[in-house]
């Protein structure tokens, strides 16, 4: 598979899945996760798409710090409806990297490992996500704001020809390019766009 | 850095696919992207028979619909039988999600009408089987049936699993438990056409 090349140079997610643990899935259950499993996934790489991965990781890291965070005792709520938007794109970015999920994945065996239950929406928070640790009740806030990394202004008019059919094969690829090193730059902006609060 | 698991893992066939969506943002060279058993693993949580079989399952049934071609992420509709609340269907549901793109209400919901992924996977649809797949461009269709039967479950496995969970057994019963639990995959794996049927 040939991607853009910084896909390899993002900052993975290290987790622990105690269900991976029990079943013998990976080792003491650590799995790592980065932006190029959740881009094939997603079935693209786009601001909503490295916005969730990036809040993900921050809302981990403030509320682990230096331990390992744990797969299925991590919950998260969105304040947005699921139906509308971009919502239901951040939610599998967030599933993929806590296995939370509202409904769907493992109802748990004797009491543990339930991934159900674990995310809800349109909840009542001041921002945009809240990430919680169900063993300590721990909690952060996250918000993300890309506004500040403009785009090049070109991709505007090339998507336009694109969606009327109209663009070249050479002005499909100068988008493609043209849309990643936006994706890149929000990369290199992580403290710009993603804010992370105690709650 | 490295993860560790069971070295079958890395031998099992992948399933490529070409994703329109990808290929318009610029994402993979010709939207071409592919999934290993690893990957579906990583994300389920758990590497066991249910993620085997949707795993296998989907190889088999965009093999049976698209030949020689590559399967179109996106453009397939998947459809079980029972309530996506039932256990083992939202666990296989997730896994055929992860590889088809096919979601039911949370996914990309298109541009202009186009590389929508939402509404693309079904429930309580009334069919004989396990899962349904259908290809969206021609409207073919084939049913996925799963049967372990063939494979049996090592007496010792329940044993030891019962012990684990009233947290009675020792850490290399716990050891013992995940050999035998993984080998019992790598079998299934080794049986595939004893264990999967697709039905045109």
């Amino acid at each position: 598979m040939n991607y853009p090349e910084f896909f390899g140079k993002t900052p993975t997610i290290k987790l622990q899945d105690p269900l991976s643990d029990f079943l013998g899935t990976f080792e003491d259950g650590i799995v790592e996760f980065n932006y190029l499993d959740i881009v094939k996934s997603a079935g693209h790489s786009c601001p909503t798409v490295s916005g969730a991965y990036l809040c993900t990781v921050k809302a981990l890291e403030s509320l682990y710090q230096d331990e390992t965070p744990i797969r299925g005792n991590i919950h998260v709520s969105f304040k947005s409806n699921p139906l509308e938007g971009v919502a239901g794109v951040i939610a599998n970015v967030v599933t993929q990297i806590t296995g939370a999920t509202e409904y769907s994945g493992f109802k748990g065996l004797n009491g543990k490992f339930a991934r159900n239950n674990l995310m809800n929406f349109n909840a009542d928070i001041s921002a945009q996500m809240e990430f919680k640790r169900l063993d300590t009740g721990k909690s952060v806030t996250v918000n993300y704001d890309p506004s500040s990394v403009g785009g090049n202004p070109k991709m505007q008019e090339l998507m336009g020809k694109l969606m009327q059919g109209v663009a070249s094969a050479e002005e499909k690829k100068e988008f493609g390019k043209l849309w990643q090193e936006r994706v890149k730059a929000i990369f290199n902006n992580i403290d710009k766009v993603v804010m992370v609060s105690n709650s | 850095m490295i993860l560790n698991y069971p070295t079958f893992f890395k031998t099992r066939p992948t399933i490529k696919l070409q994703d329109p969506l990808q290929k318009f943002l610029g994402t993979f060279q010709d939207g071409i992207v592919e999934f290993s058993y690893l990957e579906i693993t990583k994300n389920a949580g758990h590497s066991c028979p249910d993620v085997t079989g949707a795993y296998l399952m989907t190889l088999r049934a965009l093999k049976a619909l698209y030949k020689e071609e590559l399967p179109i992420r996106g453009e397939i509709e998947v459809s079980f039988n029972k309530d996506y609340t039932d256990d083992i269907t939202s666990v296989m549901a997730d896994v055929t999600s992860h590889i088809t793109g096919a979601t039911l209400q949370l996914g990309f919901r298109g541009v202009e009408g186009k590389f929508s992924r939402i509404k693309k996977l079904k429930f309580n649809e009334e069919f004989e089987g396990d899962i349904r797949f259908k290809r969206l461009d021609n409207q073919k269709e084939v049913i996925a049936q799963y049967d372990l039967s063939s494979i049996p479950i090592d007496s010792k496995q329940n044993i030891l699993m019962s012990k684990i969970i009233s947290g009675e057994a020792t850490s290399s019963e716990e050891i013992e438990f995940e050999v035998l639990w993984q080998q019992r995959i790598e079998k299934i794996f080794n049986h595939t056409a004893d264990v999967i049927k697709i039905i045109e």
